[in-house]
């Protein structure tokens, strides 16, 4: 990993950067843990935690993405600084959306008000558990710069893929069997849905660190690298 | 002339493995090239290709080497003595450094612009037509028709027509460098060097200068010497970066400054050169 610059104020805005994702990505997290926890227990005082956390996500994005920009405009950033600059652009993105997501999912739990749910809860909380863990890793490897967790997100992602697609089977079998449920059953397949979005966006920011790291770009296979 | 591809391997640093380069239209080639003050090594074992009609930029810390790299390809060093050049620099199918090269001549194919203007003290007509003199003989008419082709080839034209009895040093120190540019373009060179072209002018001035560089490569086969990172990554399509009077680094500008294959060379344009 690079040491430090010459001009030291540099080391200290891309710390500020750095510090910045990590603060948003734990406070995302909180958010989509208790969105989840919203839905399992019907708590309607945990969704309004997720809504009030939202603007607070919604700040830390504009503030760091301005931060980026000024960055940008008075060190001139190449090579590894530019794309961990970027990284941090696109990262933001992704952990702004997880915060919808999140919001989503808490706005549903008040259809499950009293907890009363149309699957059992385990599948789903295996899936959440699943999906906060990949949260959790990416951030950590954009921290450490740790290139090599995109390889295990990538597997992870196929197990919540995997989980998402029986969760929906088992919404579709209850709709085909209760026609009065199916409101509720259509609401869990939204949740299922957002949680899946969640690991997407985990994924991403794990793909951000190996081009920072390595300066490939893994998005989308190796049609992104045709160009470099 | 017909020059094959050639492969330039740069230098490397220790556990790091710098992948060649392949240069498809060469219009210079560099080979083993030493350089020495007295004793003092001041280039080692360099080898590079200058690709045709694009522009080259030379950069790394002072005193790395850049700027005597680019005086050995029109052999400004033979104006100080106790300097001297050992191995290949190949243009035209000759090598420059040899002893029966014609340096007049070959100063006007490989024209070359300083850090700090130097007009010459007379008019601006003159500044470009002196030049021209030592080469060829020509009609006043012709002349004139090539004074102005050249003030215009340096994007100078329209700032001076209507002055051209003036003296070259009444102008703008931005206007002084691209009327430094023209005289050398008015002698129709293949390759213009350029050493730090810029470091001694204001934002605009610098930015005509640029924007100049990048019209005239369609032209000309351009290699600068730049302490200006951004400078470097904004005009140029090749970069090498130098060190200690080896090229530690040289490949694709859009390479280099997006992921350099070199630790050394990401240390550097990044700024954590210690």
């Amino acid at each position: 990993m690079p040491g430090e610059h010459t001009y030291k104020p540099f080391d200290a805005d891309i710390d500020a950067i750095r510090s910045a994702i990590t603060a948003m990505g734990g406070l995302v997290e909180r958010q989509f843990l208790r969105a989840v926890d919203a839905v399992r227990h019907g708590d309607l005082g945990l969704a309004m935690q997720v809504m009030a956390d939202e603007k607070v996500v919604n700040q830390m994005h504009v503030e760091s993405d301005l931060r980026c920009n000024q960055v940008i405009a008075k060190r001139q950033p190449i090579a590894i600084d530019l794309r961990e600059i970027i990284a941090v652009i696109h990262g933001i993105n992704d952990l702004e959306r997880i915060g919808d997501e999140a919001k989503k999912i808490a706005l549903k739990a008040r259809t499950f008000e009293g907890g009363k749910l149309p699957i059992p809860v385990g599948k789903l909380l295996q899936m959440s558990e699943l999906v906060s863990e990949m949260l959790r890793e990416s951030i950590d490897a954009f921290v450490r710069k740790d290139a090599s967790a995109a390889n295990r997100l990538f597997q992870r992602d196929v197990e919540v893929d995997a989980l998402r697609d029986e969760l929906i089977a088992e919404l579709m079998g209850k709709m085909a069997q209760e026609p009065m449920g199916v409101s509720d059953a259509l609401s869990m397949v939204f949740i299922v849905q957002s949680i899946e979005r969640v690991g997407d966006h985990a994924k991403n920011i794990a793909e951000y660190v190996v081009h920072v790291v390595e300066g490939f770009d893994p998005r989308h296979g190796r049609v992104a690298q045709d160009g470099q | 002339m017909d020059m094959k591809p050639n492969i330039a391997t740069p230098a490397r640093t220790a556990g790091a493995q710098a992948a060649p380069v392949v240069v498809q239209d060469v219009a210079v080639q560099v080979r083993n090239l030493d350089f020495y003050y007295g004793k003092f090594q001041g280039l080692k074992k360099v080898s590079l290709d200058i690709a045709r009609s694009k522009v080259t930029a030379f950069i790394g810390p002072s005193g790395c080497g850049k700027s005597t790299l680019l005086r050995t390809f029109n052999r400004m060093f033979d104006l100080y003595p106790g300097q001297r050049a050992e191995g290949q620099i190949l243009f035209n199918g000759k090598n420059v450094l040899d002893r029966d090269q014609d340096v007049n001549l070959l100063r006007a194919r490989i024209g070359m612009v300083f850090q700090k203007p130097t007009p010459f003290p007379m008019t601006i007509y003159e500044n470009i037509a002196f030049g021209i003199r030592l080469y060829e003989s020509l009609p006043q008419r012709e002349m004139d028709d090539r004074v102005e082709w050249a003030l215009r080839k340096a994007a100078l034209w329209e700032e001076v027509k209507d002055k051209l009895q003036q003296s070259g040093l009444s102008l703008s120190g931005g206007q002084q460098q691209r009327l430094c540019i023209a005289r050398m373009v008015a002698v129709r060179p293949d390759v213009l060097l350029l050493d730090e072209p810029t470091s001694a002018l204001d934002p605009i001035s610098t930015a005509r200068v640029e924007e100049l560089v990048s019209e005239l490569k369609a032209d000309y086969t351009i290699v600068i010497v730049t302490h200006n990172m951004q400078q470097a990554a904004r005009i140029s399509d090749y970069t090498a970066y130098m060190y200690l009077g080896e090229l530690i680094e040289f490949g694709e500008t859009n390479q280099i400054f997006i992921k350099p294959r070199m630790k050394a060379t990401e240390d550097y344009i990044t700024g954590r050169f210690g």
